[in-house]
């Protein structure tokens, strides 16, 4: 996911500032007890967009438990009717119809994204640490090919990826899909922009008392860090649940794949699906419960990510 | 090619049809066991057929036929005749005209003839009348022809022997009947599929491999297949009896003695493909006249290049 | 700079490779090396399954013949290449201005420090950003199939609607059509790199509308977010003056709220451009390509003729040309959107924000 680098922002409103009550002139129709057009065209458009960015995702839900000739029949109604199980039941191997490995690809993801999210916490708030606040050989340079990598499309890395893992021999295993994506370039730039922000008095009255430097980060430092690291964690949560390409061009076999390339293969025929749409969206609502829970609990942090972070170009 | 080990000749003996051979035969080798086959017939839904008016007397033995019926039988919601949207299906038009993609040898290229265009002229005079479709452009589409035929979005479709035991697994009370694809202008054709037994060149099992071969190209085992899946067996022999055990597919075995195997020739696979992805057009006002001159530089170049 | 010998430092200096081992390793290794031997493929003809680096028939070096072929040679590659390229071109175009402006309108009402449900609002508008592509394309599959929600809709409205997904007529050919154009009409058969010019201005296809606008509603939360930090640094007696100065809402918006988003402009368009060359997990997912290519897009097709067709190095060099013009792009647009000065209405309101400064002091008076 690219990200970008503006000042952090708390996005709730802000006092008004600038001149004291009474003495601001009243500016067209803020202060007008009667609604104005332009506040009712507001929420028009607002609630227009809302229904058109929410609606696909209410139909995602009903679709999933309408039966198959419902789901074609109406397709626009939110209530099924009559209500199916039938998807649900297929996607938990409870009924004889042909199973689809629904729960495989739950372990594969859960497997995965804790690793690698936990992984990355790690070793991108080690780096960007030492990228911030250690002086040592090279940190010049360092930085500099980090944001060279960071550069780099996606798109460019499919065949590499490939070549690499066919080389080192794990083509097709658990390892080619967790190491590659164990560290990030655009995590440890957030954690270092963190650091760079942070005193560096407290370090060095830890360091005058004799602590070692992992000492002093991981005691002293890291602690202060908390918003960032939560901040790193749902990212990290995020892009690897979410991630696709990745796990498309390094794996092939069926036992490997995650919720997102099993439902890529579901979704494009290869299990013979035909247009089962029920049982599409049942497993599209799967991949997506995860992801939606973690954002609505930590929408703050979210926001927050996406206004850090790397700085492209 | 290089991936494959040719063993062709260690089970020569065990006489083939002499169509499958041929599809399996690269450089004057016969690089692998030819497992089975299957070959496009047309599928009828016998209620619809019926309600329609239609009877046996009616069913097409050529392109005029088969329009007026798929004409009659395209009534509300339901479309006369839907098939799957690629060349598998789109491509027996062409050969029923007389054309083909490709020169009997391989070695020259004969998309752009007039015979496949008047092809796939017919596709298209059809589909502007509103009596045939491809899946994807049904209300409500289907995944293939058979889905439709099943949902009774379609009356007819033309499909190939796994036909038969789809419809027994999803649509069990569906009524149909098979009968031989009408001829062209210039006769009988349809497509026919097979597979073969491939071995790898890197494998370090490779006699097994034959001996495995072996037994399952005996006539009993293909006979099994033939029972679980559909697909008929390679063998003379094994036809033979196919042919007399199941007389009720007599159309889809008489279509191994005319039909035409698919495209084989190395570096041909994006040009296929391209050319299909351009074939599920035809519905929508795809030229067709273009779409032949792409695959014949296309195909050109690629026969060039290997 | 000089070099402190002290014990501190001296420990640093260890302690700062130590933690970042971990890091170099991996992304050199992953990242890094892979880079420089998918350069070394572009200039092979590496059909995948030998050792790349070992030579022989089966990997022989080209030089630029696979990089040259994807322009030059008349043939598949190029007209697939082509193909993509324009597909891509009419994306960008439409793609990149709907979504900035659909997300700063929605960042500008969002803004509004009297609204209600504000929160609600960004919540919803965000949400299609965090969730997996794939999952969403799985759904847009449904909601435009042949009578899905979308048809379903426009049958309401008493409108036929069309089928989606296997419609590959382009808009700007259906525009044409209005006016009598013919199919392939006489005056468009000029060749630009092996596809004619007819085909060129084909337009984005009835199919490729939908990725148009499957991208649009995906990223503008993000972008919108971006705009609303950007406003919420907007100093208020900017605002302030301009009220004063009497200039209506739309001239504030236009002369003084969007140049001084010129940044967060900048980002936003920077980061979409470079978006729209990267379309591939939709594609994967609604058809790969069909109907007749015209939702084909570079990405994919790199990934299609290296991974589906072993034409690895001219897969390899796609993904290069792809970068090259990203690259390309984004330092383009920075030399546009670098030297305007601002406009003079919003040189007079800057004044108007100095004199109220120095008439009120320095900060709001209690």
């Amino acid at each position: 996911m690219t990200t970008t680098t503006v000042p952090t922002q708390d996005l709730e409103p802000r006092t008004t500032t600038g001149g004291t009550d009474g003495t601001r002139p009243p500016a067209g129709g803020r202060r007008d007890r009667h609604v104005s057009p332009k506040k009712v065209a507001g929420y028009a458009i607002l609630i227009i967009f809302a229904i058109i960015y929410l609606y696909p995702f209410l139909i995602q839900i009903a679709t999933s438990f309408k039966s198959d000739p419902e789901s074609v029949a109406h397709p626009l109604s939110l209530i099924p009717n009559p209500f199916d199980l039938g998807a649900w039941k297929r996607m938990f191997g409870l009924t004889s119809d042909t199973p689809v490995p629904i729960m495989t690809w739950l372990g594969n993801s859960v497997l995965v994204t804790v690793i690698i999210t936990a992984s990355r916490v790690f070793l991108d708030s080690l780096a960007g640490y030492a990228l911030s606040r250690l002086h040592f050989r090279g940190r010049r340079f360092m930085f500099t090919a980090l944001l060279a990598v960071m550069s780099v499309p996606g798109v460019v890395l499919l065949v590499p990826k490939f070549l690499i893992v066919t080389y080192l021999g794990i083509f097709d295993t658990y390892t080619a899909m967790i190491l590659p994506l164990m560290v990030d370039a655009a995590g440890i730039f957030i954690m270092k922009q963190f650091f760079d922000s942070v005193s560096v008095s407290i370090e060095e009255a830890a360091r005058m008392d004799g602590a070692s430097v992992f000492r002093t980060f991981w005691s002293v430092v890291l602690p202060m860090a908390r918003p960032s690291l939560i901040t790193l964690t749902i990212l990290s949560f995020q892009g690897s649940w979410n991630e696709f390409s990745h796990f498309l061009v390094v794996t092939q076999r069926p036992e490997l794949k995650t919720m997102v390339t099993g439902l890529a293969s579901l979704t494009s025929g290869e299990l013979g699906s035909g247009t089962q749409f029920p049982l599409k969206m049942g497993a599209a609502l799967l991949t997506t419960i995860p992801v939606a829970v973690l954002f609505f609990a930590f929408q703050r942090h979210f926001v927050r990510g996406a206004n850090e972070g790397a700085e492209k170009g | 090619m290089g991936n494959l080990y040719a063993y062709g000749d260690q089970v020569k003996s065990s006489n083939f049809l002499p169509s499958l051979v041929k599809t399996f035969t690269y450089k004057n080798t016969l690089q692998c066991a030819p497992k089975d086959y299957s070959t496009l017939a047309l599928a009828i839904n016998t209620d619809m057929w019926t309600a329609a008016g239609l009877t046996d007397a009616d069913i097409p033995t050529d392109w005029a036929g088969l329009e007026k019926v798929a004409k009659k039988l395209t009534k509300g919601k339901v479309t006369g005749l839907v098939i799957g949207n690629d060349i598998n299906r789109g491509d027996v038009f062409m050969k029923q005209a007389g054309g083909w993609v490709v020169s009997a040898d391989g070695k020259t290229m004969t998309a752009d003839s007039p015979q496949n265009l008047a092809g796939l002229m017919e596709i298209k005079k059809m589909m502007a009348a509103g009596s045939m479709k491809f899946n994807t452009d049904t209300k409500p589409a289907a995944g293939w022809g058979g889905e439709a035929l099943g949902k009774g979005i379609g009356a007819m479709t033309i499909e190939g022997n796994w036909l038969r035991g789809s419809l027994t697994k999803d649509y069990p009370n569906l009524k149909t009947k098979i009968v031989s694809l009408p001829a062209g202008p210039a006769g009988k054709a349809t497509l026919m599929f097979s597979n073969c037994w491939g071995i790898a060149a890197k494998s370090t099992h490779q006699k097994q491999a034959v001996d495995l071969v072996k037994f399952l190209i005996t006539v009993d085992q293909q006979l099994a297949f033939a029972k679980a899946f559909g697909p008929m067996p390679s063998t003379v022999e094994g036809i033979a009896k196919f042919k007399a055990r199941y007389p009720q597919d007599a159309a889809v075995a008489a279509g191994g003695d005319y039909g035409q195997g698919p495209v084989n020739l190395p570096g041909f696979d994006p040009v296929m493909s391209a050319f299909s992805s351009k074939m599920a057009t035809l519905g929508k006002g795809g030229d067709a006249k273009a779409m032949l001159a792409d695959l014949q530089k296309n195909g050109t170049a690629a026969i060039a290049a290997g | 700079m000089a070099k402190r010998r002290t014990n501190i430092h001296g420990r640093e200096g260890i302690a700062g490779w130590v933690f970042t081992a971990p890091a170099i390793v991996i992304l050199g290794v992953f990242l890094l090396v892979p880079i420089l031997m998918a350069l070394w493929v572009s200039m092979t003809n590496w059909t995948g399954n030998v050792d790349p680096f070992g030579g022989g028939p089966n990997a022989a070096f080209v030089g630029a013949k696979n990089y040259s072929s994807l322009f030059l040679s008349d043939g598949l590659a190029r007209s697939d290449f082509m193909q993509s390229l324009g597909n891509t071109f009419y994306y960008v175009l439409l793609v990149v201005p709907l979504q900035t402006a659909t997300s700063l309108l929605l960042a500008l009402i969002v803004n509004d420090r009297f609204l209600k449900g504000k929160s609600f609002f960004r919540t919803a508008f965000y949400f299609p950003s965090v969730t997996s592509s794939i999952a969403i394309s799985t759904v847009f599959l449904f909601l435009f199939s042949n009578t899905g929600a979308v048809n379903g809709l426009l049958k309401l409205l008493g409108i036929d609607g069309p089928e989606w997904f296997s419609d590959s007529r382009g808009l700007l050919h259906l525009f044409f059509g209005l006016f009598g154009a013919g199919e392939n009409p006489d005056w468009a058969q000029g060749q630009i790199f092996g596809r004619s010019l007819w085909d060129w201005l084909s337009g984005p296809s009835v199919a490729m509308c939908v990725i148009i606008f499957l991208a649009v509603w995906t990223t503008t939360g993000t972008f919108m977010l971006m705009f609303l930090a950007a406003l919420q640094d907007l100093p208020v007696e900017v605002d302030e003056a301009a009220m004063m100065d009497g200039v209506s809402p739309w001239q504030k918006l236009r002369l003084v709220t969007v140049p001084m988003l010129k940044p967060a402009l900048f980002l936003v368009i920077t980061l979409g451009v470079i978006g729209t060359w990267q379309v591939f997990d939709q594609i994967y997912v609604m058809g790969k390509g069909a109907p007749a290519g015209t939702t084909m897009t570079p990405a994919f097709l790199s990934y299609n003729t290296s991974f589906k067709s072993n034409g690895w190095g001219s897969g390899a060099a796609m993904a290069f040309i792809v970068f090259l013009i990203i690259v390309l792009l984004t330092r383009w647009q920075r030399r546009l959107m670098r030297d305007d000065k601002p406009p003079g209405r919003l040189r007079k309101t800057l004044r108007a924000v100095d004199l109220m400064h120095s008439n009120h002091g320095t900060g709001p008076t209690p």
